[in-house]
């Protein structure tokens, strides 16, 4: 036994010596894959961090959390401070914070600073002090002294707008919408993300982790040609097939452990810039990028053992017939029909998710196991599928150019590259995915972002606000802004219904003054006039409503016509415009407009105007809202931004040192023929083209099958992950914007890929490289 | 020279018995052999009794080379048999038949096909080792064929820096370490100009007379073939014996 263990160990040795022991050519190749397997390593360690950095951030955002006393569990307790947790937006971005106000002596601290602020006092986090002092319209919203910086135990991000804002003890009740509090933190169940959103991020992890996989795979068959010969000369000399195994095993396993090695190190070396990347909105503290150790050392071992596992399937027949027979190896045909079964067994598995085949299985994870492996399925089918389309264009297409020719005729006979374009294939197909689900579920969305609010925006008035003369004060100081031209009290009155099948049908009333109407398209406004958005209600029917005060006003639906602009009301009326809504001019029937105001339209001049009135409204009142569609559906989308843009990024990059590398090694295995081609006057400027050429095909192939293999996959996984519904797939949205960032990327990254390579082409087809060929 | 001065005579005398002279020690009978639609063999029959050199002849594409694979073990024919030793190699495993090109082969190829990336002296050692010698042995013992084939002082240099030549004498070293009872021998001296090619036919002649070894020696060159015992033509994938015709003597070059 130990003798047996002892040659498989001199086999494994030979292989290692293989690596390190054939000078510089030896050490490259080793180098390239490790900087292939590095690259996938570190990435994943980035994604294996995401878990854990998420659950410091929700842990953070928990801590900083004021625990009223509605909350379950607390007790008849003395108290000492009260709070409220203010959110709104600049730009896009959330601004948050709690206003405090201590009632006692003792009263709680929240983390990150080292006293409670007294009235007129705010701290910062640094991030909003440092905006505060560029941009004149977010200083106005604090016009509280600045007495220090939030420390970055109350952060989420080091690039999070906080704040922690003291009030005076006359606003110490619930009248000025605070509560009171007993401590910060331990809300049960605050940081537990929604079914939904969990379906998603799985689906996204997925897309990310499949092309760092293939790419993987793809760096093992560097210096393949040169490897096959060389296992091929020992079978030659009396090696057997297991013996070839360990040595191959020994040589890949050299350069998949230092590039594990090296991955973990750049991976270490790569997190302290987290403090100053921030990726779509995502952010994160260094510390907070720590992968759970069984995951760490899981993904160190396990990369090599996949490069290892793939050197080994991967040996040609080179491992399975000694040196004699290699030669007369023909390109093995590539076979349609199990790539096809793949991405049609991943389809299948999606449909079944999103049918709810799954409905008798009671664990979410199995569900969640199924759509990532649903999700692998279908874009390893399809990137399969473009490496047998270059297959069938190479032997179909007889073209007349010798670049092109030779471009063809390369990439019939080609190894690696079918599996750097079937990485290509994954990352593109991956990008529109996600771009389908962000954008698709962004616009299926009900809500609005204040990119999208121009001419007309919406303060919502908080409920405890709502009856007092908070409403007229801010109506006024809006008023002054120049650019604005009204602003309008909007009025929601809710039916009552007598059981559940009428409250199915009942409208909810939206009244409008027509100044409002005007920003949604309605050019014919008279005072009762009404109009749906949606279903057409039954008219003549009589309903009662009821306002905020209680009082129900009996109503009779009125002839009604379509809302003309469904989207402005849509961004106008965020939180109130059901489908079944009734939106009606106000004027007409004073019973319908005796409640209070819900919110307050400004229509004005567009450019900045959100921001204005935000910086207006909440001087009056931070609870003052100023709409900006941050809703439970697009903070789905946020997770799946979190996880998804910084990997693609990261994974984009991967695609293009992994083309560098293979098509360095490429031309490193074609020197000999590069020479023949010099030799029989084939120039050099042809050479230079068919490089081109060859990789034109491949960004060619792999956009051709990338693009439809994204959409759907994105279209399948909103449908799977319950993100979009059956009847909502007209929606599916491609960007015009998306597609061309993808071809430019493609096309940047075949140029890209060309000028590193042609160095290296042209030093190979040099007449004095002839003479050692 | 007698067995007892060479290096590896020891090994040989001891662990393998003495042969038959009369029966032949490799044969092969009736191969067919296709590759897809094109055939490469149709009926090639060839004995090599030990200790004979015999020449493989044919022009290019006539089944030579796959004949001297199929008698090697590296392809099993489609029909037809191959013994060694009175033992069918085409019916052994691949696993048995590595072990046979292992211990009882040796090859010279036209380009050497020696492991760029292992010196000489590692090259020559690698079947003794994949046989699982220590690796000091296996080295003492490369040493000593490199020393006999006259290329002791490329030991610790790659094949990438040593010439054509030079090559092919260091994969004789590696061929004959072994000590097998088969030399194959694939258009040895294709890639060297005609001095070398003659050196290294006269080290090739000399190391297997030394040793006792048969060698089957593939070449569409006389001069080479000159140097066999007897010369067997390739034909279309048939072969035909000219010795027993009695059209070719072989052994002229030897007698030089």
């Amino acid at each position: 036994m130990a003798n047996r263990v002892g040659r498989w160990w001199a086999d494994v040795l030979l292989g290692v010596r293989l690596t390190v022991g054939g000078g510089r050519g030896s050490w490259g190749r080793a180098l390239l894959m490790a900087v292939g397997v590095g690259a996938a390593t570190a990435v994943l360690l980035l994604a294996a961090s995401v878990g854990p950095a998420r659950q410091a951030q929700h842990e953070r955002e928990d801590a900083r959390a004021p625990v009223d006393l509605t909350h379950p569990g607390q007790g008849a307790e003395t108290v000492r401070l009260w709070a409220r947790a203010l959110n709104s937006t600049w730009r896009g971005h959330l601004v948050s914070g709690v206003e405090l106000a201590a009632a006692g002596p003792g009263a709680p601290v929240p983390p990150g600073i080292p006293r409670l602020p007294g009235p007129g006092e705010v701290y910062l986090s640094p991030a909003l002090a440092e905006l505060a002092g560029q941009d004149e319209l977010i200083r106005q919203r604090f016009p509280e002294r600045v007495i220090g910086l939030v420390g970055e135990e109350a952060l989420s991000k080091p690039h999070e707008l906080w704040f922690y804002a003291g009030v005076g003890p006359d606003r110490a009740n619930r009248d000025s919408g605070l509560s009171p509090v007993t401590r910060f933190g331990g809300v049960p169940g605050a940081a537990d993300p929604d079914e939904v959103a969990r379906l998603l991020v799985t689906a996204a992890v997925a897309v990310v982790m499949t092309p760092i996989a293939i790419f993987v795979v793809a760096a093992t068959r560097i210096g393949a040609a040169g490897r096959d010969r060389r296992l091929a000369a020992i079978r030659l000399v009396g090696a057997g097939p297991a013996q070839i195994r360990r040595i191959a095993a020994g040589e890949a396993v050299f350069g998949a452990l230092l590039g594990s090695f090296l991955g973990a190190g750049l991976f270490l070396a790569g997190r302290p810039f987290a403090r100053v990347v921030e990726v779509a909105g995502t952010g994160f503290f260094p510390a907070d990028l720590a992968p759970r150790w069984p995951w760490a050392v899981a993904i160190i071992l396990l990369v090599p053992v996949v490069a290892l596992g793939s050197a080994l399937a991967a040996l040609r027949r080179g491992g399975e017939v000694a040196l004699a027979s290699v030669r007369r190896g023909a390109p093995l045909r590539r076979r349609l029909w199990w790539r096809l079964a793949l991405a049609a067994l991943g389809a299948v598995a999606l449909l079944g998710v999103a049918r709810r085949w799954h409905l008798f299985v009671r664990s979410f994870t199995w569900v969640e196991n199924m759509l990532a492996i649903a999700v692998v399925l279908v874009l390893v089918g399809c990137a399969a599928l473009a490496p047998w389309l270059v297959d069938l264009l190479a032997r179909r297409w007889r073209p007349g150019a010798l670049p092109v020719l030779l471009a063809v005729r390369r990439l019939r006979h080609d190894t690696t590259s079918p599996r750097i374009l079937a990485g290509l294939v994954v990352v593109i197909a991956s990008g529109l995915t996600l771009q389908v689900m962000l954008e698709t579920g962004e616009r299926a969305d009900t809500s609005f972002t204040t990119r999208h609010a121009d001419a007309g925006v919406a303060v919502s008035v908080p409920t405890d606000l709502r009856s007092g003369g908070v409403v007229d004060q801010v109506r006024r100081d809006v008023l002054q802004i120049p650019g604005v031209r009204s602003v309008t009290g909007v009025r929601v009155l809710v039916p009552v219904a007598r059981d559940a099948a009428e409250a199915r049908w009942l409208p909810q009333v939206i009244v409008l003054e027509c100044d409002a109407l005007a920003g949604m398209g309605v050019r014919d406004c008279r005072a009762g006039k009404a109009w749906h958005q949606g279903e057409m209600p039954l008219v003549g029917e009589s309903v009662v409503l009821r306002d905020q005060t209680g009082a129900r006003v009996p109503w009779s639906v009125p002839p009604t016509e379509l809302l003309p602009d469904r989207d402005a009301a849509r961004r106008t009326l965020p939180m109130f415009l059901s489908e079944d809504a009734v939106v009606v001019a106000a004027g007409a029937n004073p019973a319908l407009e005796r409640g209070p105001v819900h919110i307050l339209h400004v229509e004005g001049e567009a450019g900045n105007l959100a921001e204005r009135v935000a910086a207006v409204a909440q001087r009056v009142d931070r609870m003052m809202h100023v709409h900006t569609g941050w809703t439970p559906r697009e903070r789905r989308l946020t997770s799946v931004r979190d996880v998804a843009l910084p990997g693609l990024g990261v994974v984009l990059l991967l695609a293009a040192l992994s083309l560098v590398v293979a098509a360095l090694d490429q031309v490193g295995e074609r020197r000999r023929s590069l020479a023949v081609l010099t030799a029989v006057g084939v120039p050099r400027r042809a050479q230079a083209w068919a490089v081109l050429w060859q990789n034109a095909v491949l960004a060619a192939v792999a956009f051709v099958v990338a693009v439809p293999a994204g959409v759907v996959t994105g279209g399948l996984v909103l449908l799977a992950s319950g993100g979009l519904a059956w009847k909502e797939l007209g929606e599916i949205t491609v960007s015009w914007a998306s597609l061309g960032a993808a071809a430019v990327v493609v096309t940047a990254l075949m140029l890209l890929v060309t000028a590193l390579t042609l160095p290296a082409v042209r030093a190979a087809v040099h007449p004095t490289a002839l003479r050692h060929e | 020279m007698t067995s007892a001065t060479h290096p590896a005579a020891g090994t040989h005398e001891s662990e393998k018995p003495e042969e038959d002279d009369a029966a032949p020690l490799l044969e092969a009978v009736g191969l067919r052999k296709s590759f897809g639609p094109t055939p490469a063999l149709a009926g090639a029959s060839v004995s090599v009794r030990p200790g004979e050199i015999i020449a493989l002849m044919g022009p290019s594409g006539s089944g030579k080379s796959t004949l001297l694979h199929c008698l090697a073990g590296i392809l099993v024919p489609d029909a037809g048999v191959v013994r060694y030793r009175g033992t069918e190699i085409s019916a052994l495993s691949e696993t048995r038949r590595s072990a046979l090109r292992r211990s009882e082969f040796g090859f010279v190829f036209q380009f050497g096909q020696l492991v760029p990336e292992l010196s000489c002296l590692e090259n020559v050692a690698l079947p003794s080792r994949l046989g699982g010698m220590d690796r000091r042995a296996a080295e003492r013992r490369a040493r000593e064929w490199l020393d006999r084939l006259e290329v002791a002082d490329l030991a610790g240099k790659r094949p990438g820096e040593i010439s054509g030549g030079q090559g092919q004498r260091v994969a004789m070293a590696r061929a004959l370490v072994t000590g097998p009872r088969v030399v194959f021998a694939d258009e040895p001296t294709g890639a060297l100009d005609s001095l070398n090619g003659e050196h290294v036919m006269r080290s090739l002649v000399a190391a297997a007379a030394e040793t006792g070894a048969a060698v089957v020696l593939v070449t569409h060159e006389p001069r080479v073939a000159a140097y066999s015992d007897r010369e067997v033509v390739v034909r279309d994938g048939r072969t035909r014996d000219l010795s027993a015709e009695g059209g070719a003597t072989g052994g002229a070059a030897r007698e030089r």
